[in-house]
């Protein structure tokens, strides 16, 4: 059998590109190293509790909403059930120091009047930010309907950062802070982060946050059955150890690990880019291309502490008030959010953990950098996502600690390392229990992972969050490569996360087949931006 | 640094990082049509032209004026030879 295109890496982007490629008529399989496509959000089950991985939440996921539009492109309308996270508070970010305490609400209105209300001297440069903010992503491609289609362009990477925008207008304090604390998402700093960028990871979730119904594993399980009925080849356990080139230099096909190969005559590449340019002969790329690869700088990596959580609805006195007030409402059954692609989920009476869908972010001290990971970890930012997905009193708790990326290296053997992660363990849910007093008598930890696990999982090189860093002044690679139809997608082409993935596959697919086709497609599912 | 001295350390660095022939390196060759570069090379080439002469370049508009090996030579000379950016 011979292949239109290889796609290397099943992860979203992987998947993605595949069924994009499938819809314009060409014969594609995707090689996946792991036992299971998508490894890195499929999440797991331990003890009847599910456990998100790589993924806990997204935004624009709301009817006509970027996420929804991209998904509703990949042929998944109506096959995802949408969970909106707490609508009065989906991520609370909390100084414990001061108790200073915030909780983000659903949809930009809602944000606006919170953080006005909060802090009523900049209720008018909060308004322009906000606006500032919305109007960035129009630049964005795939992302808005008048921007350029082609490929980030220049002037968009290495416009202003985050950083200056906020100095621009004059930010500072726990205010800042809230406006900062999202870079856990992309995992830069606010000076590092083309404000762009930021703009389109955080825009999203301003407008609406849910998660699936079922958490990654279910968005996992959509996009294989959509590989099926595409007609798209998915052979896991597949490492690609070489991309083979016919004797006139062109792409042949790959050959893996275990001596398998399989032919094709165009290859798109998802894994890190670092990893990639061991796949070619060194000959293929110029040096100065791989070089420029070579030296991308690296997301952080994190620990991360998996826990069993389990309490009664409303069972317990509230943290905090503002805690208590934004805890309840609208998750159970997520009948009241904007339904999207996505089908509201069903309308069965649900018990559910009461912090069920809801995120938390801890504040390093006062003074401190938001996202310095050389703190000790008792002081870092610590990230809680309590996981929608188990409609029971159970709740699947994910913290993750972010760390510099490459730490692990030094762990010595198999004992240490267990070791080392029991002593993380116990530290986490210990911060927890201090910050948290009515679960910190729930909490048992199930697993954790470390960078090396991150490693292990997708084959990345260095165990980052989120591979690649985007970054002012750096120079990500786009799509397209010298060698004829050999191209890049994945996180480190567009943005991270699940919409940054995806958005890299249509700008790869639209190098392919044209943006014209991608952007009539666009049409056909009807996507509306505002 | 003269205009020679500059002039030649544009072209090694050419040279070095994008496999060039010394002999293509004439002033009036074309850098699609006769180094062979393309488009996807034009990053690159501010990098490499970045660091080998301390500038910064890549938010100037010149840059789309580039056809030739000479225009690159003409416009880091400029670009040097003008009062920094702040
Ligand atoms: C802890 C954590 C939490 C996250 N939370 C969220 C979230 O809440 N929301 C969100 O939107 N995003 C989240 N993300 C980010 C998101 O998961 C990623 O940005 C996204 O999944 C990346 O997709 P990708 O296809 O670019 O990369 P990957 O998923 O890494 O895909 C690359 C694939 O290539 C495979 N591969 C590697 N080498 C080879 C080889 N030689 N041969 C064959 N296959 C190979 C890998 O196994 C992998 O499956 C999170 C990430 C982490 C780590």
């Amino acid at each position: 059998m011979r292949y239109d295109y290889v796609v290397i890496g099943a992860g979203v982007s992987g998947i993605s590109s595949a069924l994009l490629l499938a819809r314009f008529g060409r014969r594609v399989a995707i090689l996946e190293q792991a036992a299971r496509p998508a490894p890195l959000i499929g999440g797991f089950e331990r003890d009847g509790v599910y456990y998100d991985g790589g993924f806990h939440y997204a935004g624009g996921l709301e009817k006509g909403g970027v996420l929804d539009c991209n998904l509703r492109l990949l042929g998944l309308a109506g096959e995802l059930s949408r969970l909106e996270l707490a609508k009065s508070g989906y991520d609370t970010v909390i100084q414990p120091e001061s108790s200073f305490t915030f909780s983000f609400p659903q949809g930009y209105a809602a944000l606006q009047t919170a953080l006005s209300h909060k802090f009523p001297a900049q209720s008018a440069i909060i308004a322009d930010y906000l606006e500032d903010l919305r109007a960035a992503t129009r630049k964005l491609p795939y992302y808005h309907e008048a921007a350029p289609l082609s490929s980030l362009n220049l002037a968009e990477i290495h416009g202003q950062s985050l950083k200056q925008v906020l100095d621009k207008s004059g930010f500072a304090g726990d205010l800042r802070n809230l406006l900062e604390v999202h870079g856990l998402l992309y995992g830069a700093r606010p000076e590092e982060i083309p404000f762009a960028i930021h703009a389109g990871v955080v825009d999203g979730y301003y407008r609406s946050a849910a998660t699936f119904k079922g958490g990654g594993r279910a968005l996992v399980k959509t996009l294989v059955k959509a590989l099926d009925r595409s007609g798209v080849d998915l052979f896991c356990r597949h490492q690609v150890s070489e991309i083979v080139l016919s004797p006139a230099g062109k792409i042949a096909g790959v050959n893996c690990a275990d001596g398998r190969c399989l032919q094709a005559s165009g290859c798109i590449a998802t894994l890190h880019p670092q990893a990639m340019l061991k796949l070619l002969p060194d000959t293929v790329l110029r040096p100065v291309y791989r070089r420029r690869l070579n030296g991308l700088a690296e997301t952080p990596s994190a620990d991360i502490v998996f826990m069993r959580c389990e309490l009664k609805r409303g069972s317990a006195p509230g943290v905090r008030g503002e805690l208590e007030r934004g805890s309840t409402s609208g998750l159970c059954g997520a009948r009241r959010g904007r339904g999207g692609l996505v089908k509201p989920a069903g309308e069965k009476a649900c018990r559910r953990h009461k912090f069920a869908g809801r995120n938390f972010f801890f504040l390093p001290p006062r003074g401190e950098v938001l996202l310095d990971f050389k703190l000790p970890q008792d002081k870092r930012l610590l990230y809680l996502n309590f996981s929608a997905a188990n409609a029971t009193e159970i709740c699947g708790l994910t913290a993750i600690l972010p760390a510099l990326s490459g730490v692990d290296e030094k762990t010595g053997g198999s004992d240490a390392y267990a070791e080392r992660k029991a002593y993380i363990g116990e530290l986490v849910r210990q911060r927890i229990a201090n910050l948290l007093p009515e679960i910190g008598a729930k909490l048992t930890v199930a697993g954790v992972a470390t960078g090396k696990t991150l490693k292990r999982i997708n084959l990345s090189p260095k165990g980052s969050l989120y591979g690649v860093k985007h970054k002012v002044g750096q120079f990500n690679p786009v799509p397209k490569t010298r060698l004829e139809n050999f191209f890049l997608a994945g996180q480190a082409i567009a943005a991270p996360g699940v919409l940054g993935a995806i958005t890299s596959a249509l700008m790869t697919v639209g190098e392919i087949v044209g943006h014209e086709k991608i952007q009539a497609l666009r049409h056909e599912v009807i996507c509306d931006d505002e | 640094m003269t205009d020679r001295e500059i002039i030649s350390l544009i072209n090694d660095s050419l040279i070095e990082e994008f496999e060039l022939e010394e002999s293509a390196m004439a002033p009036e060759a074309e850098i699609f049509a006769d180094l062979g570069l393309d488009s996807l090379d034009i990053v690159d080439m501010v990098v490499v032209l970045e660091s080998a002469l301390k500038i910064k370049i890549r938010d100037d508009a010149g840059l789309r004026e580039i056809r030739t090996l000479g225009d690159i030579h003409r416009f880091v000379i400029a670009k040097l030879g003008a009062p920094a950016a702040e």
